[in-house]
């Protein structure tokens, strides 16, 4: 019988996979730097947790999970149109701010920094996911399904003009194709499968509080991208299995207990220097982050 | 994509989940062990890294002192973020087999909670103000003071003292809102200015100015805050008197501020101002050179809860209810919810120092 120990680190590596390969397909394949990632994980896992804990079934909850964020992703595509480049990576980390201190503020929706205890554990069409072993094979089938559907994305025509978005804007529009409409799209997928994400999250933990959704949260997902390498699906899957399972080690290292947490870290960050230093474009990177 | 640099990855993969798997093994319970052991899953990194440090100090001295061999701690980080902890507390419960978790941080104990029902272990936790703790779980214990009874006993003083205009600035946290809420609710007088701060705050002289018509300001924050809260109030000539709790009175606070501490009253534990704690504050010093922080005498007091449980020989969650112990910050035992009801009493700052209002 599996360890529920290793178990949740498979757990945790599914979500990781999830929300990586939906920051890929913008930062990679659409050339977005979308810095308002951690939003959609936020407003997913929060939108999952309320109506699970208002009595909705599951399948609801994952859906809407998707669907609310993927609205505020198409909105944003709105707003931030006419901007590029540096400049819509800062209106994406406003996009951040805000919805942190909506979820820190709006006490009577979000119970503020008390946060939502007690979120019940999955339950589709009678079948039990409560136990570690059922629902990582829910979470794993959920990663799957979530491949599979960027996957196809990214190899269809639809994915080949993202590409040529990211390329070259200019030339994509003076061959007649809707680059907004493009960009739009890219970041609403975006949004969907953070915000899914953000519900195995909440699913997982059963409490979520703002603190947990800062732009922080974002850096390990953004460093997966960036060493997976840009443009690259397998690369954002390989590397998340790495970046996830690597700090798992360090614990079983006998450090004094006074340096514990402080010694982890700097060892976990040298491993990605290291990386960055030999590899600049990641493991598999087929494009530049400019 | 480079096959040679696929299969290097995957070989990655494996060699670190075997890695894993061997130290997972290697780590089992030992059969013939019986010592107490105890999953301490705290912050010792990230935002509450200064009382997690101060927290496990307090315990580490506590470990010395008694010089039990029979209770084994297994301190893990939980970077001060929900999801590490759960993973940290997961690692211990499931490689350890642990038979308590000592955890602090409301982020963090509140998931804690739902792996200690799992696995039917007792969590004894501190730094966690929210009233509904120990009412969620058999398995719940608080070694702390709760919100309403921190905020009442202050509420009640200003009451006593006729306040009748109270601001309330508290930091925007399930601490500095517990805290609010409660002192809202028992205060008898108007509440006529509200306002809370990130942690990240540190002018604090726009609050300032915008509290002068009150008799009072109700103040909850951390370290830095209270800080910059006092300097900054003399800075703009305003002489508010200051009401807040123990974190207040902390020694760090009034050692930074020196003869600008005046004009505060504070909730505390009644053994700030006894002998017991001057020791360990020497002791304190002695291991670690400087002063104890406000958390670690709940360290030191945690260790002597989990002494009193091994030696009881009971199952832990038996002794939990049977212990009554002396500890630094008063008498310990808990009710049948799991509270401790630690005393309390308010106390004055008069240059530089404190003194008994109220019991």
């Amino acid at each position: 019988m599996f360890s529920a120990y290793l178990v949740s680190i498979l757990i945790l590596v599914g979500m990781a996979i999830i929300e990586s390969l939906a920051l890929q397909l913008a930062v990679g394949f659409t050339g977005l730097l979308n810095l308002g990632h951690a939003a959609f994980y936020c407003i997913g896992a929060y939108t999952a947790a309320l109506l699970a804990l208002a009595g909705y079934p599951f399948w609801l909850c994952l859906l809407m999970a998707g669907v609310v964020p993927m609205i505020f992703g198409f909105l944003l595509a709105l707003l931030t149109n006419k901007i590029k480049g540096d400049y819509f990576a800062l209106a994406t980390l406003g996009f951040t701010f805000v919805v942190y201190a909506v979820a820190l503020n709006w006490t009577d929706l979000t119970n503020g920094p008390l946060g939502l205890p007690g979120i019940p554990k999955p339950n589709l069409f009678g079948l039990d996911f409560s136990d570690n072993i059922s629902f990582l094979i829910l979470i794993l089938v959920i990663t799957l399904i979530s491949y599979l559907i960027i996957k196809r994305i990214t190899i269809s025509p639809f994915g080949k003009v993202l590409a040529a978005t990211r390329d070259n804007e200019m030339a994509t529009k003076v061959l007649g194709k809707n680059t907004f409409k493009m960009k739009a799209c890219a970041l609403a997928i975006n949004a969907f499968f953070a915000g899914i994400a953000g519900s195995i999250l909440a699913y997982y933990i059963t409490y979520i509080d703002p603190s947990s959704f800062t732009i922080m949260e974002m850096i390990p997902t953004l460093c997966v991208v960036i060493i997976g390498g840009l443009g690259s699906l397998e690369g954002t899957v390989i590397a998340a299995v790495i970046l996830e399972i690597l700090p798992e080690p360090l614990r079983f290292i006998g450090f004094s207990s006074s340096i514990i947490g402080p010694a982890r870290q700097m060892i976990y960050a040298l491993i990605l220097l290291v990386i960055l230093i030999y590899k600049p474009r990641g493991f598999w990177g087929k494009v530049k982050l400019e | 994509m480079n096959k040679k640099l696929f299969l290097l990855s995957i070989g990655i993969i494996i060699i670190i989940l075997i890695i894993v798997l061997l130290i997972f093994l290697n780590t089992r319970k030992e059969e013939n062990n019986n010592n107490l052991k105890i999953a301490v899953v705290i912050p010792l990194t990230g935002a509450v890294s200064e009382p997690g440090q101060d927290f496990l100090n307090g315990l580490m001295l506590a470990k010395e002192k008694l010089n039990s061999n029979n209770i084994d701690l297994y301190i893990e980080d939980s970077q001060s973020d929900a999801k590490d902890g759960v993973m940290a507390c997961k690692k211990l419960l499931d490689t350890q087999d642990v038979d308590i978790i000592v955890s602090m941080q409301s982020a963090v104990v509140m998931p804690i909670l739902s792996l200690a029902d799992q696995y039917n272990k007792p969590l004894l936790a501190t730094l966690i103000s929210q009233n509904e703790f120990t009412q969620k779980s058999k398995n719940a214990f608080r070694l702390f003071t709760y919100a309403e009874q921190d905020a009442g006993l202050m509420a009640d003083f200003a009451n006593k003292k006729g306040y009748k205009k109270v601001s309330i600035v508290a930091i925007n946290d399930e601490y500095g809102q517990s805290m609010a809420k409660y002192f809202k609710e028992k205060f008898k007088g108007s509440i006529i200015y509200e306002e809370k701060f990130e942690a990240s705050e540190s002018d604090f002289r726009t609050i300032l100015a915008k509290t002068s018509g009150s008799d009072a300001t109700y103040f909850l924050g951390y370290n830095p805050h209270y800080i910059n809260f006092f300097k900054q109030r003399e800075e703009l000539g305003n002489n508010i008197t200051i009401l807040s709790n123990e974190n207040m009175a902390s020694n760090y606070i009034r050692s930074q501020v020196g003869s600008l501490y005046k004009n505060l009253y504070a909730t505390a534990p009644p053994t700030i101002l006894s002998d017991n704690i001057k020791e360990f504050k020497d002791e304190y010093y002695k291991k670690y050179g400087k002063m104890p922080d406000w958390t670690a005498p709940y360290g030191y007091d945690a260790y002597l809860v989990l002494d009193a449980i091994q030696k009881s020989g009971k199952k832990p969650i038996d002794a939990l209810h049977q212990i009554k112990i002396q500890g630094l910050n008063g008498p310990i035992s808990f009710d049948e919810k799991g509270e401790s009801y630690l005393p309390l009493v308010v106390i004055e700052a008069k240059n530089g120092n404190v003194e008994l209002v109220q019991q």
